[in-house]
Order: structure tokens, then C-alpha cells, then sequence
């Protein structure tokens, strides 16, 4: 592929991405005063949030699971997530938790590794 | 106006955690794949969206039709077009000044999944330039990641396997964090339901399928609660 047709391709892939993100906040915009009478609405778009972090952890999950499916692959994801856990309780912020959680996940890694 | 900015810079560490080192890989993926360092920096600038670029870059170098390519990444993100109204219907309550275009720009999963988890405390008048802050922050950190990743980066990964392992498990402890940030806004019943969609979803669909399954269950979950 030339360069120039990547170019092409790649502002058509953000301009389209762009659009996803923006219409649906423009058309929520004008029709505001309906969403807000319409209480099934109001719940399903808040609970929307939510189930898209949970279901962006399964899937992320899932893909360093199957990756590597035996048993004591799983060691180091449980770890990390003990990690992110105990980096929340005790530090707080997301930020700390998620390096606390990568930490503890590269640290089993690189333990499971001495010993075989 | 600009504390608020700035605190929400702050907050955007949190995502930077898991944007630089992604985005570094996908600098590295790009070059690996005969693609111009500054093409893949130009992918991040304009498409911004973490799992439908390294698709892209994958299917460059499997030689795919380009009008192919555009509709696969178009239909990735196309679980983004849920984000938007739910974020307007967080900032309800505060006053607009923002365009709707620059909320929009870099309404990603990562960015949505902080701003639902962490606006409520910020108060009412201030949300949108805190918005503004975390969008700014996590747009530089994945740039900028992607552009060490394509300019520099090469080295680094492949002296250490160990590394490009560990890098493997940063978004995963990201979006943990934020679910345990956000669970208690929302009954357990309905995140419980959106994972086991999600999870059933990935035996049938692709991943971005699976999220929007889960996205949908979650959402039709929601419509049952009462008096929320």
C-alpha cells in the first residue's frame, strides 16, 4: 500500500471515528428534554458506563488467558489483580492501584521464571 | 476554570499508566510492519482509538483492501457511539461551554470509563473543564507514547521479553481499578450480567462484538432497576 493511500485511509478511519463519538451527543442534545421524561432511557444510559468497563476486563482478561491457557499462566494475572486490589485499599488513586497491580503481575513473571 | 483543568490532567495519569506503554507497542507494531514512524504517529493523532489501530495496522500489512480496512475499524468503534450521551447525561446538571465537537474528540473507552467514574465529585460548575483536563491528558500521553514507541522504542522491548510481557497486563489492571471505583454506583446483579454476556459474547463474536453485547445487557439490566 503507498503512502498516500494510507494517509487517505487514515483520515477516512478518523473522520468516521470522530463522527460515532460526536453524532449520538449531538442527537442526545436535541431530543434532552425527551431522555429526561423517559426514566428507562435515563437508567439504561447509566448503567451503560459500567458495564462497559466490565466488559472491557473480561475481554482484555480473556485475551491474556487464552494466550496462554495453563493453570499456572493464571498465577501472575491473580497476583496483579490481588495487586490492583490491595494498591486501591491502601493508596487509593487509580493510578497507584493500576502500577501497584502491574508491578505485582511483573514481579510473579519474572519469580515464576527463577524457578523453573 | 484552570484548576480544574489541571485536575483533571492529574486524574488523566491514571489512564497515561496504561496508554504510554500500549502506545508505545503500537509505535513498535507499526514500524514492524513497514509503516512510516510519522504514519503511525498521524494514526494516533487522528483515529485515537487504542484496538481498532493495531487492527488497522494489522490488516496494512496483510495487504487488505482499503475500503475494507475503514469499514472494519469503523465498526470497532462503533461501541463509542454509546459514550457520548451517557457522559451528557452525567454533565446535566452543569453549565455548558464546551463544543460538543471537542467533548467528543477523545471520548475513548479509557477516557468514558474515568470521566463516568470519577465527575460525580467533581462539583457541578467545574465538570467540563475537569472533562476537558482528562481528555487532554490521556490524548498526550497516547501520542506521545506512540511516538517514542515508532521513533525510539524498538530496543527496549526486545532486550527484554519480560517487559513486553509485563506491558501485556496494564490494561487489565486499569479497567480492575476502575471497576472497583465504580461499583458501587450500580447493583452488583447488573455488572455480574454484562461480564457473563460479555464472556459468552467472546465465543461467538470478536471482541469489539462482545463489548457492545455486554454494553447492551448491562444497559437493558439497568432499565429494570427502580427509582434510579
Amino acid at each position: 500500500m503507498t503512502s498516500s493511500t494510507l494517509i487517505l485511509l487514515t483520515v477516512a478511519a478518523g473522520a468516521g471515528t470522530f463522527l460515532i463519538r460526536l453524532l449520538p451527543m449531538l442527537w442526545h442534545t436535541k431530543g434532552i428534554g425527551k431522555s429526561r421524561s423517559r426514566p428507562l432511557l435515563r437508567n439504561a444510559l447509566e448503567a451503560i458506563g459500567p458495564s462497559a468497563i466490565v466488559a472491557l476486563l473480561a475481554v482484555s482478561l480473556s485475551d491474556m488467558v487464552l494466550a496462554q491457557p495453563a493453570l499456572g499462566a493464571a498465577l501472575p494475572i491473580v497476583v496483579g489483580l490481588l495487586g490492583v486490589l490491595l494498591g486501591k485499599k491502601v493508596l487509593g488513586s487509580i493510578a497507584w492501584a493500576t502500577l501497584a497491580g502491574v508491578l505485582a503481575y511483573g514481579a510473579t513473571l519474572w519469580l515464576t521464571a527463577l524457578s523453573l | 476554570m484552570k484548576t480544574a483543568i489541571f485536575r483533571g490532567l492529574f486524574d488523566s495519569l491514571s489512564i497515561a499508566v496504561g496508554y504510554v506503554p500500549v502506545a508505545i507497542s503500537f509505535g513498535l507494531a507499526s514500524v514492524h510492519a513497514d509503516i512510516a514512524p510519522w504514519i503511525a504517529v498521524l494514526i494516533s493523532i487522528l483515529v485515537y482509538a487504542g484496538a481498532s489501530q493495531f487492527i488497522l495496522i494489522s490488516l496494512v500489512a496483510s495487504g487488505s483492501a482499503a475500503l475494507s480496512i475503514v469499514g472494519i475499524v469503523l465498526l470497532m468503534n462503533l461501541r463509542h457511539c454509546f459514550y457520548g450521551p451517557a457522559l451528557l447525561g452525567k454533565l446535566k446538571d452543569s453549565p455548558r461551554r464546551l463544543p460538543m465537537f471537542v467533548m467528543a474528540a477523545g471520548l475513548t473507552d479509557e477516557v468514558f470509563a474515568t470521566a463516568i467514574s470519577k465527575l460525580y465529585r467533581q462539583p457541578a460548575h467545574e465538570r467540563e473543564s475537569w472533562y476537558l483536563g482528562l481528555q487532554l491528558g490521556a490524548y498526550l500521553a497516547w501520542v506521545g507514547g506512540t511516538a517514542m514507541g515508532a521513533f525510539f522504542g524498538h530496543d527496549w522491548l526486545q532486550n527484554s521479553p519480560l517487559l513486553s510481557q509485563t506491558i501485556g497486563f496494564v490494561l487489565p489492571a486499569l479497567f480492575f481499578a476502575l471497576l472497583l471505583e465504580i461499583r458501587r454506583l450500580v447493583p452488583n446483579y447488573l455488572l455480574a450480567g454484562a461480564a457473563l454476556a460479555t464472556v459468552i459474547a467472546l465465543f461467538m463474536l470478536p471482541a469489539y462484538g462482545a463489548i457492545v453485547a455486554g454494553m447492551l445487557t448491562g444497559a437493558v439490566l439497568g432499565m429494570r432497576r427502580q427509582g434510579a
